[in-house]
């Protein structure tokens, strides 16, 4: 018994380092959140009173209120274009790039690695040196006013298309053999083999469309000129003027609002990202 | 079911996203910067006003000042204006300028009055005002003249003051008034005067003054000592050599060295000082006109701890003060004749003593007109809130450095330099100037 106690003692001293380590990078990622959330509902004068509070000593609602409640500001509109680009966009990118990753990881064909090493190559080029040129296509298309902008320059999504083709290059020959031999045709293959079996890496790749595209800031700032067709990054702006002075408690509410969406998607879909990061052995 | 669902939801999101048209395009572009005879477009015309206005109180004085206008003149001569708020000043410019390269330029564009206005004039893009002031007769006497600084390129009148703001110092008047040091509301103290009283404020926890890091203050001090941040080309920086930055930065050393001036920080600064003097930390502070409503806002909710006073900047010499906010300008490249001059049509009416009174009592900003000041909601608000008036009092004094196209390299090169002296305290004013005098050879021609 005292053995066993010794034993559980090394290992919990052995363990400790490392512990702690962990811990201290969970506070670093934790801490932020904790303290947005804990500075929208400060009122003004606590949330920039020193020493600082750790908790709001009485909750005020006012951060919050005065985002939703700016006059001339319509809430509503921002939310759903940012829905409908963020939808739009995940729609478009699975469309393009499922059959695009399955021909990579499947067919032989002419130029094949050429091809792929250009999409790798669009991997490394930042929105902020293509967005001119972008933007002149779509006035020549004459979007400009409308959401197009905002979802069909991500459409192909070349981290979507290299990860997605890792996923279905591990998919077995002898499945896709067998379904061949049941006369599938690629369609079908590619819709019910590859896309079930490859679902927790579609899922990550939509988790990170999903949180780019709802919190992109520059792309909507350069691709629109109205109102109408802007998502709710762009509404944040509006409301905290920045002309009028820094007000965290009312900026911390707003991010409070653009997370909140993000975070419940990622705690429903976490455990299938780490799925789609671990290598399975077999499908 | 499920798949037909997705499929009817594909459609409907295709749809939403085609739902919201262009932007109407009202006629041809103009192919000359003559303006016609006539001052009023023939047919409806829709022009956009580009802005950097948010939400809040400066948000709704541009709604309901558009509102109106469409109401009114807009409604008998056949304009429909539309505000768009396009983020902060440097946003509004890459808009405009992505704008005008894809064929679909805004009207109007309110822009930083000195590099925003610099910037767009240079792309050769703006309407020459001057003359539809001249075919109009419109009276530029009653425009401050303070204002007008970056308002002209080449000789031609390229931009109006719209939101114009000028720093002023806020200071704790319940601090002074215990002190029974009393200051004037429409005057500057002297360098000495205000380094005494500073003194005198500094206790425990709380510093006389803080100063940012903002080359708006380092240059009226430079001005006022005879200098300047450029010369009249805008190719280098006189006070570099003539000693008078010199002069300042061991002035501003010696502040912190006394013990009652704090460091700034480096970053946020601006928002840190304002906090700090709500909190009743900082005594003194120079600050925006166009910051009156936060800071008055901030010390309400936390009590109101103690009485704001207001009063010009501290001079080394004689009073002055730089000036800031937005300018508007009309977009002529890409924009016919007729969306010209309905752009003209509205920047008079924003112009007009009514809407340049609201504009100032409603946000802070001060007045661009003269006749706005004679307005009675503006004597009335003076009346009663004698403080709003020093900002329009002080632009008697106003002076704005000449531009320059180096002005935003300079201007960084020149804020990492005071952050190294003031905050970090790692170089002497001496050694300061002497590494601007390094970068200055880098930057500024010849």
């Amino acid at each position: 018994m005292q053995e066993e106690a010794r034993r559980c003692l090394r290992r919990f001293i052995r363990r400790l380092p490392g512990d702690l380590l962990k811990l201290a990078i969970v506070l670093c990622f934790v801490f932020p959140f904790y303290w947005m959330i804990c500075t929208a509902f400060k009122s003004y004068a606590e949330a920039i009173r020193v020493p600082v509070t750790f908790w709001p000593e009485q909750f005020s609602t006012d951060g919050i209120t005065s985002i939703l409640g700016a006059r001339n500001v319509d809430v509503l509109q921002y939310l759903t274009n940012s829905v409908l680009i963020t939808f739009g966009t995940i729609l478009l990118q699975m469309i393009i790039l499922i059959p695009a990753a399955y021909a990579f990881a499947r067919f032989r064909f002419f130029g094949k690695n050429v091809y792929f090493a250009l999409v790798l190559l669009a991997l490394m080029i930042p929105m902020q040196v293509t967005y001119i040129t972008v933007y002149l296509t779509m006035a020549d298309w004459n979007l400009l006013g409308t959401l197009w902008p905002q979802i069909l320059p991500h459409g192909a999504n070349a981290f979507g298309i290299f990860l997605l083709r890792q996923g279905f290059k591990q998919v077995p020959d002898e499945i896709i053999e067998s379904a061949q031999m049941d006369s599938a045709s690629q369609l079908q293959i590619i819709l019910q083999i590859m896309v079930p079996m490859c679902k927790s890496s579609i899922l990550t790749i939509m988790l990170f469309s999903f949180v780019g595209t709802w919190n992109n800031y520059f792309w909507p700032l350069v691709m629109t000129n109205s109102e109408a067709v802007r998502p709710l990054t762009m509404m944040l702006v509006r409301v905290l003027d920045s002309e009028l002075g820094t007000r965290w408690n009312e900026i911390m509410a707003a991010n409070l609002l653009i997370v909140i969406p993000v975070l419940l998607v990622y705690v429903f879909t976490s455990g299938k990202i780490i799925k789609a990061f671990t290598y399975n052995g077999i499908k | 079911m499920k798949k037909r669902i997705a499929l009817a939801l594909c459609v409907l999101l295709v749809l939403s996203c085609t739902a919201c048209g262009g932007k109407p395009s009202s006629s041809a572009p103009a192919d000359s910067s003559t303006p016609s005879e006539s001052s009023a477009p023939a047919e409806n015309v829709t022009i956009e006003i580009w802005h950097p206005r948010g939400a809040g109180a400066n948000g709704e004085m541009i709604a309901s000042s558009v509102e109106e206008f469409n109401k009114t003149v807009g409604a008998e001569k056949g304009i429909t204006v539309k505000e768009v708020f396009q983020g902060g000043y440097a946003e509004v410019v890459t808009a405009t300028m992505n704008a005008v390269a894809a064929g679909t330029s805004p009207e109007i564009a309110v822009v930083e009055n000195s590099t925003g206005t610099t910037t767009l004039s240079g792309e050769g893009i703006l309407a020459d005002i001057g003359a539809l002031i001249e075919r109009d007769g419109w009276d530029l006497e009653n425009v401050q003249s303070g204002l007008l600084t970056y308002c002209y390129r080449d000789g031609k009148l390229i931009a109006m003051p719209y939101i114009r703001s000028t720093p002023v110092m806020y200071y704790n008047k319940t601090m002074t008034d215990a002190l029974g040091v009393d200051i004037p509301i429409d005057g500057a103290l002297s360098i000495e005067d205000f380094e005494s009283l500073c003194k005198s404020l500094t206790k425990d926890g709380v510093y006389g003054f803080s100063l940012q890091n903002n080359t708006w203050y380092t240059q009226n001090f430079f001005y006022q000592l005879g200098s300047n941040m450029y010369d009249e080309a805008g190719t280098s920086c006189p006070a570099l050599e003539d000693g008078v930055m010199l002069k300042v930065f061991t002035a501003w050393d010696g502040w912190i060295k006394d013990g009652w001036c704090q460091p700034f920080v480096s970053t946020n600064d601006e928002a840190y000082l304002e906090e700090q003097f709500s909190l009743g930390k900082i005594a003194c502070i120079f600050d925006s006109t166009g910051k009156m409503g936060n800071i008055f806002g901030a010390v309400k909710d936390l009590g109101d701890p103690f009485e704001i006073g207001i009063t010009f900047l501290p001079t080394f010499g004689e009073p002055s003060c730089p000036t800031g906010g937005g300018n508007m300008a009309i977009i002529e490249k890409g924009n016919s004749e007729a969306d010209i001059d309905a752009a003209w049509e509205f920047m008079k009416f924003l112009l007009t003593p009514e809407q340049d009174a609201l504009n100032h009592v409603n946000t802070g900003y001060v007045p661009s007109t003269k006749a706005a000041a004679s307005a009675e909601i503006v004597q009335e608000l003076w009346a009663n809130e004698p403080y709003r008036q020093v900002g329009f009092n002080q632009l008697a004094y106003a002076q704005d450095a000449p531009s320059s196209d180096y002005g935003a390299e300079w201007g960084t090169a020149f804020g990492s330099v005071v952050s190294s002296m003031i905050q970090e305290g790692s170089i002497s004013p001496e050694e300061a100037v002497e590494q601007l005098r390094t970068e200055a050879k880098n930057i500024f021609p010849g």
